[in-house]
């Protein structure tokens, strides 16, 4: 059973500089069961991509921010409700 | 560190090695790990497609070179025999977590193997890559899941480098691209770039990283 309790996802700091990173795909929709580990979400700052995983078991509750938008670091992404 | 030399392989099925080899590292089953190969003519696209700037798709079908989309960071390039590829899965957990540190990381090994083999191979300060004269010589572009590293390093060896003109590499407009073979005017053994490039690999792994 999920939706006790609310965990942020937000894009880690890639680099000690500065920086904004552009959302590039999406793995999941909103109300999607996740698993641990899976794939939610990837961005892509000047020559990297890098995909964020789900912390936990659990369900995607809300998308923040859709393919194509700016994401600064420390920014939240989404939520899952585990 | 583990070395594994793919040799001359295709550039769908190196990519799905390197997934697999990710996911083993992630969960911790394998040590990081230096993936080197070659590939049979490819352009491929990171996770931009920005097909605009395939220049002449009439060229890629003449000469047989194939077009695939992957999900690397960086944008349009062009790989074939002869260019050396270094892929590391490296897990940043425990290291300096930082991708654009990871990317000078990548850099700077280039220039010091370039070097090491007569190329008087330089970084530039507001542009990605290694640089001869004003060409570009080697090309980024990584991923990151969970903090560890897959895709890499592409470095212009004994490759015809005509097929860059098909494109704008990287995205950019007018860039000259080089090879070690056009600097130096003659072909160099791949098992002896090859050799040098790992070397210089695990040195700067432990002059940036820590790994001793």
């Amino acid at each position: 059973m999920t939706g006790d309790k609310k965990i942020e996802i937000k894009l880690p700091d890639l680099t000690a500089s500065s920086e904004k990173a552009i959302v590039t795909f999406w793995h999941a929709k909103e109300n999607s069961a996740v698993t641990k580990e899976q794939d939610l979400v990837e961005v892509v700052t000047d020559k990297a991509s890098f995909c964020i995983t789900a912390p936990c078991d659990g369900k995607i509750l809300s998308i923040f921010k859709k393919v194509g938008d700016e994401v600064d670091f420390g920014e939240k992404i989404a939520e899952i409700t585990v | 560190m583990e070395i594994c030399d793919k040799g001359t392989i295709e550039y769908e099925n190196a990519l799905n090695f390197q997934k697999e080899m990710l996911q083993r590292r992630v969960r911790g089953e394998i040590s990081d790990m230096l993936i080197l190969a070659e590939h049979y003519p490819v352009v491929t696209f990171g996770r931009v497609k920005d097909e605009e700037n395939i220049l002449s798709k009439a060229s890629l079908e003449d000469d047989n070179i194939s077009i695939f989309f992957s999900n690397r960071g960086g944008k349009i390039t062009y790989h074939a025999p002869g260019q050396l590829l270094l892929y590391p899965i490296i897990d940043l957990r425990k290291k300096k977590r930082d991708v654009r540190y990871y990317i000078d990381f990548l850099e700077k090994m280039a220039v010091k193997s370039l070097k090491c083999l007569g190329v008087p191979a330089k970084r530039k300060e507001n542009e990605r890559g290694v640089w001869v004269s004003g060409k570009k010589i080697a090309f980024t572009g990584i991923s990151l899941k969970n903090w560890v590293t897959f895709h890499g390093i592409a470095v212009n060896i004994n490759n015809d480098i005509t097929p860059f003109s098909y494109i704008n590499p990287c995205g950019e407009k007018n860039i000259e691209v080089t090879s070690l073979k056009e600097v130096l005017g003659e072909e160099l053994s791949m098992t002896i770039v090859k050799k040098i490039f790992v070397k210089s690999f695990l040195e700067n792994m432990e002059i940036e990283y820590n790994t001793k």
